[in-house]
């Protein structure tokens, strides 16, 4: 075998022996990746935001991040449960980015050891698709087993923590900085779609690339600037 | 044929203290003040052999702990007292006799009315019952009626039993008290998989558990386990009902465990080999997660309601959903432009208008001033009008500001009076 499949083969080997206890779980789900947009998931090592695996979003902006996580925890398809010490996610809200009442479940763990607890059980339930912490989690042996719990059952597990300019070493697998933008559409008595600017800082396979983002609910899809024009149906208001 | 009931009649001081050590012995107890405890124990006398091996048990249980207790068995149960009380022990057969021969002060009346029997010649229960009743009834009231077919077993007294019975349960008994969670935790775990063998052969599934320590010195802890879904799982139970071990105070040890459940559900038979799929499995799943889930934290689902207030458009509601009762939004629902997170309380904020109604051009969060970029509103929600004590109606803006962050602002009065507050993130 010449040098270069020698490297691929071992590469292929120790990337099995990394998410080797996800293997079973990934192979239960039908897509292995949530998609996000097709610029961003190009962008990823595994096409999309990967499931069985943690991701930590830091929260630059409150409403952005929770439109963001909502996203990926609307397409991971199956019951999702909100953790944080008081959970304020509103299930109005969550509607519009594809997340509905029925399969959102809150729970309220004020020690911050419960609330750790309360995760890891939810990751490792084979029935939960997504599960979302919103909390500061800054023991390294923590998120270890968070990431450890999402291998086992499956599910997509996002860290929501507010936004620090040094955010230290991280367990998740990859990691985003979510802000808001000003939108470019919309005057100043009409808001448009909401914007954001979604920053990927760290990746397995990734390089750090940021994208600015647009939810367009109407169409169910995160639109790029830049990136192929919006359908003509959406009409573009300058103030 | 019915098995005719039998009662057990222990006569000890302080009745209400060892009313539930009692509950060793049979699950009806029932507290007779002020010197009774009344034990049913149709059906359970072949534990000990037979009645004489119960009476000698019992007795000896209660000398164990320095209780002098004497009891009599015998059906009907007020029988059994009176004759208790009267001084009989042992096991009678048949209570008519004695009965008859008692004197009316075993009856529950009135001195007053004691005294005018006595005067009538009427000084024991077979003088009584020898009487026609309707003119003893017409003379002294319904109660004297209802005392004596209490006492012959014609009609049934109302008893009031401490807990009420499990339909199946497992103990164990110790040699050696347990006093240690490690101790404790093999040994329930051995009451749960007998428990669950039994409910499989029963076709049922446990929706309430009780679990009994009965210590060493005479005391008794408790401990109640409720499940969303009804589950015979060896392995489900056991993780709920281990960590609970916690909250039991064995002090000098626990002698006797016993595990009954209170409430059970008919639960088929699930099959063993591919238990990973299905809609079913799932709901499984999920209803064994929330049971866990509820032992440290709290968990529930939002039904949302057709109510336009902001705070009560989502309603909490339990977390394990049932295949009946569906989660479904009512038409109209959401309204547009409801935020994705509610801050509750509400924060309150200063804001700079230029018109009294007009959307706020500057913001101060806590020290942070923020000029607003775009705005949307007002949107005027009024409360329900037609209740006491309704809040203000209150303007609604959906904000954006200068750096992207969208905010859901809210005035609530008009012009100097007017007070600002920040609501939710959109």
């Amino acid at each position: 075998m010449d040098r270069p499949s020698l490297v691929a083969a071992l590469r292929a080997r120790i990337g099995r022996l990394e998410r080797a206890g996800a293997a079973a779980a990934l192979a239960r789900a039908q897509v292995s990746a949530i998609p996000l947009a097709p610029a961003i998931d190009r962008a990823l090592a595994d096409g999309g935001l990967a499931r069985a695996a943690l991701h930590e979003i830091l929260a630059a902006e409150p409403g952005a991040a929770t439109g963001f996580a909502a996203l990926a925890l609307a397409r991971s398809g199956g019951t999702v449960l909100w953790i944080a010490p008081e959970p304020d996610a509103w299930p109005s809200g969550l509607k519009a980015y594809g997340l509905p009442p029925e399969r959102l479940v809150l729970v309220r763990a004020p020690r911050p050891a419960d609330a750790l607890w309360a995760m890891e059980e939810a990751l490792r339930c084979p029935a939960v698709t997504g599960a979302l912490l919103d909390m500061e989690v800054a023991d390294l042996t923590a998120a270890r087993r968070l990431q450890l719990a999402a291998e086992a059952g499956g599910a997509i597990g996002l860290l929501l923590r507010p936004d620090t300019p040094s955010p230290g070493p991280t367990a998740a697998l990859t990691r985003w900085r979510l802000a808001a933008r000003p939108g470019e559409e919309g005057g100043a008595h009409h808001l448009g779609d909401p914007s954001w600017q979604a920053e990927l800082l760290r990746g397995r396979g990734s390089r750090p690339q940021s994208w600015p983002v647009t939810w367009r609910a109407s169409q169910d899809l995160l639109d790029i600037e830049g990136a192929v024009a919006a359908p003509p149906a959406v009409k573009r208001r300058r103030a | 044929m019915v098995e005719a009931r039998r009662f057990l009649a222990l006569s000890l001081a302080d009745p209400a203290r060892w009313g539930a050590f009692a509950l060793r012995l049979s699950p009806l107890v029932s507290v007779q003040p002020p010197d009774l405890l009344l034990l049913d124990i149709t059906g359970i006398a072949h534990l000990h052999g037979d009645e004489a091996g119960l009476l000698a048990a019992a007795e000896a249980l209660f000398a164990r702990h320095g209780v002098v207790a004497e009891g009599l068995v015998a059906h009907p149960p007020a029988a059994a007292m009176a004759l208790r009380r009267a001084g009989l022990r042992g096991i009678l057969a048949e209570t008519a006799g004695p009965v008859a021969a008692l004197d009316i002060a075993a009856l529950p009346l009135d001195p007053p009315m004691q005294a005018t029997l006595r005067q009538l010649g009427l000084r024991r229960v077979a003088d009584l019952l020898r009487q026609p009743r309707a003119p003893l009834v017409r003379r002294f009231g319904a109660g004297i009626g209802l005392a004596l077919d209490v006492l012959t077993g014609a009609a049934s007294p109302a008893l009031g039993f401490l807990r009420p019975p499990p339909l199946l349960a497992a103990k164990c008994d110790f040699l050696e008290p347990l006093t240690t969670a490690e101790a404790i935790a093999p040994a329930l775990t051995a009451l749960v998989a007998d428990l669950c063998a039994r409910l499989e052969a029963a076709g049922q599934g446990a929706r309430r558990l009780t679990l009994r320590g009965f210590r060493a010195d005479g005391r008794v802890q408790e401990m109640g386990l409720g499940l969303a879904q009804a589950s015979r799982d060896v392995a489900h139970l056991a993780r709920l009902l281990l960590p609970r071990i916690e909250r039991l105070e064995p002090g000098p040890g626990f002698e006797h465990l016993s595990l009954g459940v209170l409430r059970a559900e008919p639960l088929g038979a699930v099959q063993a080999g591919f238990a990973g799929q299905g809609a079913a499995a799932e709901a499984a799943a999920l209803a064994q997660l929330f049971d866990r889930l509820a032992t440290r934290v709290q968990a529930w689902r939002l039904q949302p309601e057709p109510n336009h207030w902001p705070e009560h458009e989502a309603r909490p509601i339990p977390p394990a959903l049932l295949p009946a009762s569906p989660i479904t939004p009512p038409p109209g629902w959401p309204r547009p432009g409801r935020p994705t997170r509610l801050l509750r309380p509400a924060r309150e904020i200063q804001a700079v208008a230029l018109l009294p109604d007009a959307p706020p051009s500057l913001l101060r969060i806590g020290r942070q001033a923020r000029r607003v970029r775009a705005a949307e509103g007002p949107e005027r929600i009024a409360p329900a009008w037609w209740r006491d004590a309704a809040p203000s109606p209150r303007d609604y803006y959906r904000l954006e500001m200068e750096d992207g962050a969208r905010l859901w602002v809210c005035r609530i009065g008009f012009g100097p009076a007017a007070r600002w507050f920040l609501h939710g993130h959109l």
